[in-house]
């Protein structure tokens, strides 16, 4: 990942391939699922969001299929993808930490 | 092909033919796959056509290509000199600001600026003060916070918009705050350029807020003597920001063509190509100012302002060549890996 660290739109599309690889729709399916419904990738967005991982290996091209007379193309996760998906993982999780310890803290204080 | 596929692909043309080649198929695929039920009636959402028109521009101005990054590179550059300059202006703007609040001592005429503790105070100061948000963009921009740039530079621009000023000379603005919005996105190369960059607005507003209370009081007077207009009224074509926009840009593209000349070393397509896209606001901004009054002083100033103007479309023209010629080829557009018109349903 750039120096610039992981936006969430990209955080959501490697979680939706981690599990199996998908199709544009799928992935836009499953981002809106996972973030239960808070974020709906537009296809312009999604493959801007989708060159950027490649760019950087995150995700490769893994098949392509005719749906129906379409053209479906299936990404999947690369190893360093999983990585990078890990460590944000690992520092969301951090983060999360940090603030129920401080909100636990902050309602064993008593403070309004 | 069904209306709201038509339409969809239609859209699709905002991006560029070679990257259409590679994912038109699957875009057109993942679009209809989320869509609705086909009628008639039925076209892209606005929200989908502007995720297609971002793309389109990340695309266009991104280093996917060395095509593409030299154009983002020119972008950039154009939002850099035209913020560079405004922020040289806002330098000036702020001095004689400084003098008309009798906060310096400097020969200026009765300015209305409203009753203390008025609103009419509040607006004049308010508009006076909105000169800083240009030096902030321009410092942000230089030491790579573009976010901060485009923020302020976008409140800039309102702020100019409201307040009335000449039309014609906020050209310049728009160029400047459209290329930053569309050069600094997130896939453009981070770049925090030297710390004293950031002083040269500075340095370059005082010389020309020296040069310009030099020739303002040097005008002044000779306007006051029998010999009006005299010898140098042409020096007030050069005056205002559209004027000294022009000499400064006149000055620049000629260094550059000198260059371009010099040998390959200093070939570069961006330069020439953001100097081009400057010159196009500043000649609008210039023939603008084209009087039609007759007597001698509006003669000689309106002659000045078609020499500028020819000058800035003469020398934009070469640049775009130039530019042009040097930028890097087109990337040569790839096929599909599958192809799905034989599969596809009639």
């Amino acid at each position: 990942m750039n120096s610039r660290g992981m936006t969430e739109q990209a955080f959501l599309v490697l979680t939706a391939l981690a599990d199996e690889s998908r199709h544009g729709y799928g992935i836009v399916q499953e981002v809106e699922r996972l973030s239960e419904g808070r974020v709906h990738l537009k296809i312009g967005t999604l493959y801007g969001v989708l060159d950027r991982l490649a760019a950087e290996e995150l995700l490769s091209l893994d098949r392509e299929e005719a749906h129906q007379g379409r053209l479906r193309r299936y990404y999947r996760l690369t190893d360093q993808g999983a990585s990078a998906l890990e460590a944000e993982a690992a520092r969301l999780t951090e983060t999360a930490r940090y603030a129920t310890e401080r909100l636990r803290a902050r309602h064993a204080g008593g403070t309004a | 092909m069904t209306t709201l596929e038509d339409r969809y692909r239609r859209v699709l043309r905002l991006l560029p033919a070679a990257y259409r080649a590679e994912r038109e198929e699957e875009m057109v695929s993942a679009f209809l796959d989320g869509a609705g039920p086909d009628d008639e009636n039925a076209r892209p959402r606005w929200p989908e056509i502007a995720g297609v028109a971002a793309l389109a521009v990340r695309i266009r101005l991104g280093g996917a290509t060395p095509r593409s990054a030299a154009w983002g590179r020119t972008v950039r550059l154009t939002a850099l000199i035209g913020l560079a300059f405004q922020a040289t202006m806002s330098c000036v703007y702020l001095a004689q600001t400084l003098g008309v609040y009798g906060l310096l001592p400097l020969p200026f005429d009765e300015t209305p600026i409203g009753d203390p503790a008025s609103a009419d105070r509040l607006w004049h100061v308010t508009r006076d003060l909105s000169s800083l948000l240009w030096i902030a963009a321009y410092v942000a921009l230089v030491r790579g916070r573009p976010r901060v740039a485009k923020a302020t530079a976008a409140l800039g621009l309102t702020v100019y918009v409201l307040s009335g000023t000449e039309a014609a000379e906020s050209f310049v603005l728009v160029v400047a705050t459209l290329a930053l919005l569309a050069g600094y996105h997130r896939d453009a190369p981070a770049h925090r350029h030297p710390g004293r960059l950031a002083a040269l607005p500075l340095v370059a507003g005082a010389a020309v807020f020296l040069v310009m209370m030099m020739s303002t009081w040097a005008m002044t007077a000779s306007s006051r003597s029998p010999e009006w207009p005299g010898t140098w009224v042409w020096v007030w074509s050069w005056l205002p920001p559209s004027g000294l926009f022009c000499l400064a840009l006149l000055v620049a593209c000629a260094v550059c063509l000198a260059a371009h000349l010099t040998g390959p070393r200093w070939r570069s397509p961006s330069v020439p190509l953001a100097l081009a896209i400057l010159t196009v606001p500043v000649t609008l901004a210039r023939l603008s100012y084209l009087n039609p009054g007759s007597d001698q002083a509006t003669d000689t100033m309106n002659a000045v302002t078609v020499a500028q103007a020819v000058a800035l479309v003469l020398t934009g023209t070469i640049l775009t060549v130039i530019g042009t010629r040097t930028l890097p080829a087109r990337r040569t557009q790839r096929k599909p890996a599958i192809d799905v018109d034989d599969q596809r349903p009639a």
